[in-house]
């Protein structure tokens, strides 16, 4: 019931200088009309529309008008507020972007309590399987759903439960993989800190369906929330007999446990992931034999994402038709980003497959930054690539982003602008698969730091036009000769800088320059002598005693003797020293 | 704790319990505890204690706008559903003594709005 | 409950008094005539508060002794309480003041002992303590028991491990080798394999760096290269008080408040070059507040 006066929400920041103000204008207008008793106007920071110019709604009417000006201020008041009528020409046209499957609960329920869960239709599709389904129901429903893994590789989630099925092993295991390494990436971890229930029952199911006993959730230790939340939620449904055995009264029996990671990126990948639950060193091992076949302990063993887990629920609830609807051709339901760099609004987002790149970045991120111009996304982390511009009007699916030489990844997506180096860019994601390298195979573990070493002179300025085509060659060798997936996509981020960006990288070779201004040891530092007050404090801060002259003839840095440290730069008081 | 049966999910009434229409909810994820809603949490709490009326503050997880944390869902019978952003420990007190109290909805902190 | 004390004094008469003293106020008192002696006793009894003489058989013994026990992972969180009488006379190779790397003891107070100020002061620091040395040590043992019937415990033992002590202490690795029977490498492997396992104490305060894709573009290389040269130390370094330790860190999941730090268990963010010295100087002047406030008490 609707108590409050009818109120105006205006939004009308961050667009532009002709449309500043307006919200203080729609108030004086109430004001002049004497409505004030009955009207309010208030400012609003957002109100989740963006690239709509001034954005004004209507309670409890719940009008929305799009792009307002300062001459549809009366025309609004005049009609919408006094006569009650909607004006078609302002009306915004509602498109639904965001699409909360994986995310339903998470900023709803109170994580830390079963009951909220339970209210929310929580468990219900595990007491669905359990009354209604055979493991072979469960598996042909995941199978019309089309869910793949949303780890990164894709691989249908389906097949990877009917291979651990089909083996006639007693002891079989599902794991929960998340150890999200990703720099730039939160998805699993807010799934487990917001919703941590839907993870179990997916790992439930999965165990019902696979016939496993045992599960273990491999969390990553720098995630203690998560870790007590999902501690918290174990202990909750082993009260409830939702977890242990004889599970809500049947003859089915699964438990589960936690495992920590321990800040090792390749532990992510399965065979290095099992060996670590061994309590071993996180070594990859090569597959075949999958860890379906051959996994913890040697038994069949399904690993599957936190997101992956937490759509079985809602899935086998509603059946896998309706998920087969969201989504494209060969990609359904949906995809979770954390959505951050250069943008606006960095947040959490999850879109149906087939969402365009630039609806993500424009209509739900609110645009890039200080409206800057965007210059690449890269999804996918360590393991992925860059996106140019022109590019962002591709649809997001599985095979679309490997088409461009990127992958779907676990769901980090960074935006870049023109301010960062690719260079820059391709180094700092090379530098994390060196660092994070286990060492046991030798293309990984030699051919990285040969990459590395090559991308650090290019990046100093020294060069030379043959190593673009060596850093090909070397990502080449990387990719095929890998022993896991770690050294296989390590290259990746450097191929697709170097096949949108090469002129970048030419221009840092042949003309010693770095355009993005992030290279430093291709700065030139130079003194602007008409800004220069000769205070000295350049010179008398210079490391190197590079800066030559005097108050009388003032000031110029010597070239020769300068080792770009940018103290000068950062000194001056007069932004004379220019770079 | 009472084990749950196949049975008790099959006699399940829908929606059982209405529950309170008036509440605040803070989102207590690491990104919005690193933003300051642990403290928020608290203030919240404490004011509405100190001013003796009667509402409960609940947790909630991550609602994806990161930019925006800490966030503050505010829930009173008969007016709009609000999300605060970018709470401070003088807006949470604000929201209390304005838009709790005061039935005054608060300009220029507003990030969404819910319609229904 | 009562308390114990360890007297390490070489002077008889100021042991006899001081045991008396002490005891007729409930403590339990044990007593060690030299420094050597005293160690192994901390060791043996894992007393609750240690007094300490300065000058034994040779000058700098206490502050030799205060050092060996808080190197020691199983003792080292017992407080020291400094005796001494030779302020004003020696000049010793480090600085008569508590709560620094070559004299790493709680307090120092001076001979003569005023009989109540002593009393006020071992209460402060056995209340501040409770009977915390006694208890970790059993945590240990429970903890591998609790484990070690398990499949792949290892590392779920050095996490706890690690939480409990800041860091892996060697003689603590040695002895996991006796209780799960197995070899020392596989342990070290394991430790050296992971970038989370430490081998060395931590510094008091941990400050984080992220280096997180987000954070990397918005500034976190600047924000590194600051703090590297307000600390005057690099990546992995603990200042030379002990104070902080800096490492930089993949990705704290905070990237919508990029750049970000962390300190310890806060975290602070949308940082901007400047916003540094700030908030690090808010710990270091709360470390010298508190090490005067001992001092005064």
């Amino acid at each position: 019931m609707w108590e409050y006066r009818k109120l105006i929400l205006v939004k009308d920041t961050n667009t532009g200088k002709e449309t500043s103000g307006i919200a203080d204008k729609f108030m004086f207008g109430i004001r002049e009309r004497a409505l004030e008793e009955k009207v309010e106007v208030i400012r609003a920071a957002s109100l989740e529309i963006y690239n709509q110019g001034v954005v004004v709604k209507i309670l409890p009417d719940n009008i929305t008008y799009a792009n307002v000006t300062k001459d549809d201020i009366d025309l609004i008041i005049h009609r919408t507020i006094e006569k009650g009528e909607k004006i078609e020409a302002l009306l915004y046209q509602k498109t639904e972007k965001q699409c909360r499957v994986v995310l339903r609960n998470c900023g709803v329920i109170d994580p830390e309590n079963i009951e909220d869960y339970l209210a929310r239709d929580g468990y219900a599709a595990l007491a669905k399987i359990l009354s209604d389904y055979s493991p072979e129901d469960v598996i042909e429903q995941m199978k019309e759903s089309g869910l793949r893994g949303r780890g990164g590789g894709g691989f249908p989630t389906w097949m990877k439960w009917n291979f651990a099925k089909a083996q006639k092993e007693v002891v079989k295991y599902i794991i929960c993989n998340a150890d999200e390494g990703d720099p730039g990436a939160y998805m699993d971890r807010s799934i487990l800190e917001g919703d941590p229930h839907s993870v179990l029952e997916g790992m439930i199911i999965a165990g019902y369906a696979v016939g496993a006993q045992k599960g273990y959730l491999y969390i990553r230790a720098e995630y203690p929330l998560a870790i007590e939340r999902v501690m918290l939620a174990l202990q909750q449904a082993r009260d409830k007999g939702l977890l242990g055995k004889n599970i809500l009264g049947t003859d089915f029996t699964f438990d589960l446990d936690v495992r920590l990671g321990a800040g090792a990126f390749v532990c992510g990948e399965e065979t290095a992931l099992i060996a670590s639950i061994e309590g071993k060193r996180g070594c990859p091992s090569p597959r075949p034999p999958y860890p379906s076949v051959n996994g913890l302990w040697g038994k069949p063993t399904v690993i599957n994402n936190v997101e992956t887990l937490a759509n079985i629920a809602p899935i086998l609830l509603k059946g896998g038709k309706w998920f087969a609807s969201i989504g494209t051709e060969k990609s359904k339901g949906t995809k979770v980003f954390a959505l951050t760099g250069k943008v606006s609004n960095s947040s959490l987002i999850e879109v149906p497959m087939g969402t365009t790149l630039r609806e993500i970045v424009y209509n739900i991120g609110g645009g890039v930054l200080n409206n800057r111009k965007i210059k690449a996304v890269q999804t996918g982390g360590p393991s992925g690539g860059v996106i140019p511009e022109h590019l962002l009007d591709t649809s997001i699916d599985y095979e679309n982003l490997q088409k461009l030489g990127s992958i779907m990844g676990s769901g980090g997506m960074i935006v870049m602008d023109e301010d960062d180096c690719m260079v820059d860019i391709a180094k700092f994601y090379l530098q994390f698969c060196v660092d994070e390298s286990c060492g046991k195979c030798a293309p990984c573990r030699v051919g990285g730091k040969q990459m590395l070493n090559i991308l650090t002179t290019i990046s100093e300025g020294k060069g030379a036009m043959e190593d673009v085509a060596r850093l090909k060659r070397i990502s080449r060798a990387m990719q095929k000769a890998s022993l896991c997936g770690l050294g296989q996509t390590a290259p990746n981020p450097v191929v697709s800088t170097l096949n949108y960006f090469e002129q970048e990288y030419l221009e840092h070779i042949q003309n010693k320059r770095c355009l993005a201004q992030k290279c430093s040891s291709l700065f030139v530092y130079e003194i602007i002598q008409d800004k220069c007050k000769r205070c000295t404090l350049c010179q008398r801060n210079c490391p190197v005693e590079a800066i030559d002259g005097n108050r009388d003839i003032g000031f110029t840095i010597n070239q020769d003797k300068c080792i770009k440290c940018g103290k000068c730069f950062e000194v001056c008081k007069f932004e004379a020293v220019a770079r | 704790m009472n084990k749950l049966s196949l049975q008790s999910f099959k006699n399940k009434p829908a929606k059982a319990s209405k529950t309170n229409p008036n509440f605040i909810k803070v989102g207590l994820s690491t990104c919005g505890i690193a933003a300051g809603a642990d403290t928020v949490f608290d203030i919240l709490k404490n004011e509405l204690a100190k001013k003796e009326f009667d509402l409960p503050v609940l947790r909630s997880g991550c609602a994806g706008m990161c930019y925006a944390e800490p966030l503050v869902e505010v829930n009173i019978e008969g007016m709009p559903r609000v999300l605060y952003g970018k709470v401070t420990e003088e807006i949470a007190l604000k929201i209390v003594r304005k838009h709790i109290l005061g039935k005054q909805i608060l300009n220029d902190y507003i990030f969404s709005i819910k319609d229904e | 409950m009562q308390h114990t004390i360890l007297l390490i004094d070489d002077d008889p008469d100021f042991v006899e008094a001081t045991q008396l003293l002490l005891e007729a106020n409930d403590y339990r008192i044990i007593t060690a005539g030299n420094g050597q002696e005293g160690f192994q006793k901390v060791k043996k009894e894992s007393p609750n508060l240690i007094i300490l003489d300065m000058m034994m058989t040779y000058k700098t013994e206490g502050a030799e002794t205060a050092k060996a026990i808080t190197m020691d992972a199983a003792v080292k969180d017992i407080p020291i309480i400094m005796i001494t009488g030779a302020r004003k006379e020696f000049s010793f190779p480090f600085e008569l003041k508590p709560n620094q790397p070559g004299l790493p003891v709680k307090v120092i107070l001076e001979k003569p002992v005023d009989p109540e100020n002593l009393l006020k002061t071992v209460a402060l620091y056995i209340e501040k303590r409770g009977d915390e040395p006694v208890k970790k040590q059993i945590d240990v043992k429970n903890l591998i028991n609790k484990w070690k019937n398990k499949e792949g415990n290892l590392i779920m033992i050095l996490h706890e491990l690690q939480n409990h002590y800041g860091y892996i202490p060697r003689d603590v690795a040695f002895n996991l080798t006796r209780d799960l029977e197995i070899p020392l490498a596989r342990i070290y492997e394991v430790i050296s394999f992971y970038h989370y396992f430490q081998l060395e104490p931590p510094g008091k305060h941990i400050i984080s760096v992220c280096m997180g894709t987000a954070c990397y573009l918005k500034g976190a290389p600047q924000l590194f290269k600051e703090i590297k040269d307000i600390l005057n130390i690099e990546e992995g370094e603990t200042t030379k008080d002990g104070l902080f330790q800096l490492k930089g860190v993949r990705c704290l999941g905070c990237c919508g408040l990029a750049p970000v730090i962390m300190i310890d268990d806060k975290i602070y963010g949308n940082l901007k070059s400047g916003d540094l010295m700030e908030i690090i100087s808010k710990y270091s002047n709360e470390a010298e507040t508190t090490a005067k406030g001992g001092a005064v008490k």
